[in-house]
């Protein structure tokens, strides 16, 4: 791949997916079809105002949606990846192939 | 340039490993069997009280009451073994792994023809023994084998595939065993459903054991791999 088509992948790369931890969430939402809030915690291992930045950024731009709901008295959230999200990460990841082909 | 491609490059591969990881995790919580166990244990106890009460009390409710109450119990069996436990496990299924989190996959129903076949190959020996129409030793064998069967298929649309592997395998080892002739200790010859009890959920307990340890495995990988060059999210960022 010559540097102007690099350029090119690098231009298009979307730059909401193109953190580990947001690009990690989106990964584990397309495998799944709902995750809450403790087991991204679990599966990441970042702190949870880390994680709470990070998806409220993927909330806003539209990629996730968020279920809020009450199990007996405590509050349940939990995450799906939406139709834009699951294209965008597809996009995302074909351009991350494309740079580092196997 | 060639150093950020490398980067990237261990940045799929780490991603793969992790959303491989985490398929598997989510597909051998086994812990939630137990409340199918315990179901299964209860409605034993159930039958086996209300026939010891019948017997008792037949003379005073009559033949017609005796069927009606053990047809009802039949039927409770049968409707809590489905609706019941699949209510239960909604509801509480996800308790046992409340510190880890509940992730839920993308399930296929399992159809109605894969239902009624397993319930006819699995109950119909039941009854073709009772009626000695057919020995215990083959009647166990193609109920073992049906339930076996079952819970490989099932296990593989329901996205539980290595409870429903090792349960599966198990099973079908079950029936294998009992078509040479060999017998659960302290079980009568001719008796059908005690030892019938006694496989699955024997080998219940062990699958929801083995699939624990193994679940176990995997999330312990998963913590091995989730390290990401973790940074603070950019806040003026998008």
């Amino acid at each position: 791949m010559s540097e102007s088509q690099i350029n090119q992948v690098h231009n298009n790369i979307n730059r909401i997916v193109h953190e580990p931890v947001r690009l990690a969430i989106l990964k584990i939402l397309t495998s799944a079809k709902e995750a809450d809030f403790n087991f991204l915690l679990t599966v990441l291992g970042v702190t949870k105002g880390n994680l709470a930045t990070h998806i409220n950024k993927l909330e806003t731009a539209g990629f996730i949606e968020v279920k809020k709901e009450f199990r007996g008295k405590i509050p349940h959230t939990s995450y799906r990846i939406t139709k834009t999200g699951r294209r965008q990460f597809q996009k995302y990841w074909e351009n991350l192939k494309a740079l580092a082909p196997e | 340039m060639s150093g950020d491609i490398e980067n990237q490059k261990q940045e799929v591969e780490k991603l793969n490993r992790l959303g491989r990881l985490v398929e598997r995790y989510a597909q051998s919580r086994s812990l939630p069997l137990s409340i199918s166990l315990a179901m299964m244990i209860f409605n034993v106890v159930l039958l086996v009280s209300v026939v010891k009460l019948v017997v008792a009390y037949g003379m005073r409710i009559g033949q017609n009451g005796a069927l009606v109450i053990v047809v009802l119990v039949v039927l409770w069996m049968f409707f809590s073994s489905i609706w019941v436990v699949g209510k239960l496990l909604d509801r509480y299924g996800g308790c046992f792994y409340k510190r880890e989190g509940i992730i839920k996959l993308q399930r296929e129903r399992i159809p109605i023809w894969a239902w009624i076949a397993f319930v006819v190959t699995f109950l119909g020996p039941v009854f073709l023994n009772t009626f000695w129409i057919m020995p215990a030793r083959w009647g166990l064998t193609i109920s073992l084998a049906s339930f076996g069967i079952f819970m490989l298929y099932a296990g593989k649309k329901d996205k539980q595939i290595s409870l429903g592997f090792v349960y599966g395998v198990l099973s079908l080892a079950e029936a294998a065993a009992t078509a040479i002739g060999v017998r659960a200790p302290f079980v009568e010859e001719h008796s059908y459903f005690v030892p019938l009890v006694i496989y699955l959920v024997g080998t219940g307990l062990i699958t929801t054991v083995v699939v624990h340890i193994y679940n176990r495995r995997v999330l312990r990988k998963i913590k091995e791999t989730r390290p990401f060059g973790e940074r603070e999210p950019n806040k003026s960022g998008p």
